[in-house]
């Protein structure tokens, strides 16, 4: 299985950032023209193991849980949001690289990545993966792959 | 009983104090939910009522109302008992260790809990590293959100640098464990620093972040006890740091 890493930029966790947010265009995934993707979001459901990844990643998370269930993110701003966006690099496309995010220690956390198309406004992609410790510091690095939505997914993703 | 009397603003009330005991049982607890569903129904507070009822029934699912109940509450209590709501699950948002550990003082744990059902009693247990039972204590609160516990200073290796395994369990009345942090097979470890004045612990790499809380309360220039109101928000700031790699499968 050959998989495509997007690079997610480190300290723009503020929200999208239009000159970061260009792919390679051109590259198709299953049907997704890679120039489709703008953003990915992060967001960390508390409680995890309530939630079953399978039918999250199916459609907008924002759809699916309640605001209380996210785990606060401290963006580059320094200020604490319910998710973050941050715009892929075309630089470094497939190199595997990885961004960090920042959240209050805890347990049973469960991480979810939703891929955003180029206006930020419709899901492409979509995956989660359980991180059942968060400890103060630096943590082990979380890989999570995302799956292609079927396209008659509609919905709007962005947690603001 | 209050409740017979009619007075049933005072019954709840006392209800709710016996609820809170950590010395409950069941059974105990069955029908002091069950009394507490017929004040709130008196009372006009037919939601309260409800929760009541449906704590009832998280504890004791074969629950058998008394007889003469009032056939409103009997309805509503069956038709729960039918069709439950579904029950957030109680959530650790935080464990760990405040204001140092150290040979010859007691060690403080705090822990910050959600969706804490009634009567449910977050427990911690702890034993010297090696040894093979675990000593254990209840823990108090105030708000039925924050819970602190001690263990007492000659429970701790005697020592220096040996380690406390220690972990938190949530049961509700029934004994059934709603969470945990830590367990009996995987529990925390914690290690004593020498008497003050010694140097401090060194931690082992990879232990849990609430075993280093108290590094943060002592970093702050807070002694355990004075400091503490000054201390906790310093714990709660800490961050923790994770690297997440998005890749999208093709």
């Amino acid at each position: 299985m050959r998989r495509l890493s997007l690079l997610l930029l480190l300290g723009c966790a503020c929200g999208p950032s239009p000159e970061g947010a260009g792919l390679e265009a051109g590259l198709i995934i299953q049907g997704l023209s890679i120039d489709e993707i703008g953003y990915v979001q992060i967001a960390v459901l508390s409680g995890g193991s309530r939630f079953y990844c399978p039918d999250l990643v199916k459609s907008c998370l924002n759809q699916q849980v309640k605001t209380s269930d996210l785990v606060q993110l401290r963006g580059s701003d320094g200020q604490d949001h319910p998710a973050l966006r941050f715009a892929a690099d075309a630089g470094t496309l497939g190199s595997g690289q990885t961004l960090t995010v920042s959240m209050p220690p805890g347990t049973d956390y469960l991480v979810v990545a939703e891929i955003l198309s180029k206006d930020g406004t419709l899901l492409k992609a979509s995956g989660c993966e359980p991180l059942p410790q968060a400890s103060a510091g630096k943590n082990q690095g979380l890989a999570i792959h995302a799956a292609l939505v079927p396209s008659a997914v509609s919905c709007n993703p962005q947690i603001n | 009983m209050l409740v017979e009397s009619g007075e049933f603003e005072r019954a709840v009330l006392a209800i709710e104090r016996a609820l809170m005991d950590p010395n409950l049982t069941g059974p105990v607890a069955s029908q002091l939910y069950e009394l507490q569903a017929n004040a709130w129904l008196y009372l006009g507070k037919e939601d309260k009522a409800r929760l009541s009822l449906e704590q009832l029934l998280r504890l004791s699912p074969d629950y058998q109302l008394a007889k003469g109940t009032s056939p409103k509450l009997r309805s509503t209590f069956e038709g729960l008992r039918a069709a439950p709501r579904p029950v957030e699950k109680v959530g650790v948002e935080s464990f760990g260790v405040f204001g140092g550990a150290e040979v010859g003082r007691p060690v403080e744990l705090r822990a910050e809990l959600k969706n804490l059902p009634q009567g449910a009693q977050p427990k911690v247990y702890w034993r010297k590293r090696g040894a093979g039972k675990y000593g254990s204590s209840g823990m108090t609160t105030e708000d039925r959100s924050r819970f602190a516990a001690q263990i007492p200073a000659f429970e701790l290796p005697a020592g220096e640098n040996g380690v406390l395994e220690y972990y938190l369990e949530v049961a509700d009345l029934a004994g059934r464990r709603l969470a945990s942090s830590g367990s009996a097979e995987r529990p925390l470890a914690l290690e004593i620093a020498g008497p003050a004045g010694t140097s401090g612990p060194a931690l082992e790499d990879g232990d849990p972040w609430y075993t280093k809380w108290w590094v943060w309360a002592i970093a702050g220039g807070l002694a355990a006890g004075a400091g503490a109101a000054v201390a906790y928000p310093l714990i709660k700031g800490q961050r923790a740091e994770v690297p997440i790699t998005v890749t999208v499968q093709q």
